[in-house]
């Protein structure tokens, strides 16, 4: 078990298209209306390739991995996805 | 404390009476808004503002003091500053008078009873951080009372950096750090995804001090008097004075600055007390938690005391006559309305939560465990806090009003009637 990673949606880009919950389900699960919610943040060293996957494929680029530096609080973005888009109900 | 030999000596001021505070507001119902008035009461700020020496004095008061966010979520001011000192680039202050809201006048009622207070503190601010430009976004009632003070103090040359005054966006989350610069910049009142803080990158991209006004004022007079005359008031963990909006069931609801520390029932009773027998207190603002009368009304007003965060100063005595059940299925319906819509926890979560309340509070519920889920489940999953805030509230009402719940489960309500006794806007906004 390492706490060397977390995993981070950003809640703004995520539209709950609900593949990383289909690839990392040790981690992730969904609430009532599809929306991701993270079991746990910190990937353990097994997930550390699958949790790269689910980043990839992500087709909102709302997930990202966050290197882990001493506390919680100081943490630096290893692999941040470019947001390009957010939308708001019309 | 140390003060590195420089101008922060604090002053001999009489020890204010523990009730009766008024450091940020004159006494009774004076004004403070004309500059002479204001210098008359408070004195010129120390004179040696851009040396290097002097910020950092003004750092470490501001942290020994303890000074801490008026705007809800109670960040230490120091660290914020700190933060964008740390920054490369050349910084912004937003002094953020938006106060969202509703129910909450003690931004504007500063903002027009004091407004020199809260530029003095944004002029410190700007040069503790080396800002090239301040911006104050206040509420469209009290634009014209703080575009006249800053044409004063343009007048009068009082300030190194530029002020300039912006009407603040009507809806609750306009006030989040984040929603503010976003408004600024680009007219969206809508928080941004996180990271980067507005500390690191805000508005043009470059490193923005946000802070309510009323810890500007707040900073206003530390840079004056110093940490240990900030400290001689307040707890040890929560030093200092607070302005809080009083209403709901009391004599002369409105706006008082207390001591943190005192007893709720003092503070309560600078509003002239209650008017009937009260069941329960809403505290911080429409993201608080509602507390039991008993023992809440004994307790000292503090976080700590509380066990409850003082978010934006709002007190609301609650009568035993209304309905807890019903009153917070109106507040979770404009709340749900206010979401910004950008993240999908908050988009479709926060109308399921209010229409389970408003069942609820119907007699009609069949999902109580399912909204019980839903509250637990929606916290820290949002761009901005504001889906926390509800659950907050909504959690807190289950827990405070669980009899009222039961009853109503049962297809009772004890409350009588149809009594509102917390402002919301006609039509979700103002």
């Amino acid at each position: 078990m390492s706490s060397r990673v977390r995993i981070r949606v950003d809640r703004i880009a995520c539209d709950g298209r609900g593949l990383c919950g289909e690839i990392l389900p040790e981690l992730i699960t969904f609430d009532d209306w599809g929306f991701p919610i993270i079991k746990e943040n910190l990937v353990p060293e097994d997930l550390d390739g699958v949790a790269h996957d689910a980043v990839e494929l992500c087709p909102k680029l709302a997930l990202r991995l966050e290197a882990l530096e001493q506390e919680c609080c100081s943490s630096k973005v290893v692999r941040t996805s470019v947001v390009a888009t957010s939308w708001t109900p019309s | 404390m140390p003060t590195h030999g420089l101008v922060l000596q604090p002053r001999a001021l009489p020890r204010e009476e523990r009730v009766e505070v008024s450091r940020l507001l004159p006494d009774g119902t004076a004004n403070c808004a004309g500059l002479a008035d204001h210098l008359v009461r408070h004195g010129e700020l120390p004179p040696s503002r851009r040396s290097l020496a002097w910020r950092e004095t003004m750092t470490t008061e501001i942290e020994h003091a303890g000074l801490v966010g008026h705007g809800g979520a109670a960040f230490p001011t120091a660290k914020k500053l700190k933060a964008v000192i740390s920054q490369a680039s050349r910084a912004v202050v937003i002094a953020n008078g938006t106060e969202g809201e509703p129910a909450s006048e003690k931004d504007r009622t500063l903002l027009t009873r004091a407004p020199h207070l809260v530029l003095d503190g944004a002029s410190v601010a700007a040069d503790i951080v080396e800002a090239s430009e301040v911006l104050v976004v206040v509420h469209r009632d009290v634009r014209a009372a703080v575009d006249a003070a800053v044409d004063e103090r343009r007048s009068a040359e009082l300030d190194r950096v530029p002020l300039r005054v912006v009407t603040a966006a009507d809806r609750f989350v306009a006030g989040e750090a984040s929603a503010v610069v976003n408004w600024v910049a680009r007219a969206r009142p809508v928080p941004l995804g996180r990271p980067p803080r507005t500390s690191e990158r805000g508005l043009d991209g470059r490193p923005t001090l946000v802070q309510n006004v009323e810890t500007l004022a707040h900073l206003a007079l530390i840079a004056r008097h110093g940490a240990a005359w900030y400290r001689a008031l307040g707890t040890p963990d929560e030093p200092g004075s607070m302005l809080v909006t009083l209403l709901g069931a009391l004599e002369e609801p409105g706006v008082r600055e207390i001591e943190i520390g005192t007893s709720v029932a003092e503070v309560l009773a600078r509003a002239g007390g209650p008017t009937t027998p009260l069941q329960a207190l809403l505290v911080g603002g429409y993201f608080g938690s509602w507390l039991p009368a008993h023992p809440t009304l004994s307790l000292p007003f503090s976080a700590r005391g509380l066990g409850a965060g003082l978010g934006a100063g709002l007190v609301v005595a609650f009568p035993t006559d209304a309905c807890g059940v019903a009153e917070t299925a109106r507040l979770a319906r404009y709340l749900a309305c206010e979401s910004a819509g950008q993240c999908g926890p908050c988009l479709f979560g926060l109308p399921a939560i209010a229409d389970e309340v408003e069942k609820l509070a119907e007699g009609r519920s069949n999902r109580l465990g399912d909204l019980e889920r839903w509250l637990v489940e929606i916290e820290g999953r949002g761009a901005c806090s504001h889906p926390d805030g509800v659950a907050r509230l909504v959690s807190s009402a289950l827990r405070v009003f669980a009899v009222e719940v039961a009853e109503h489960l049962e297809g009772w309500c004890t409350g009588e009637g149809e009594r509102h006794v917390l402002p919301i806007p006609p039509g979700g906004s103002r």
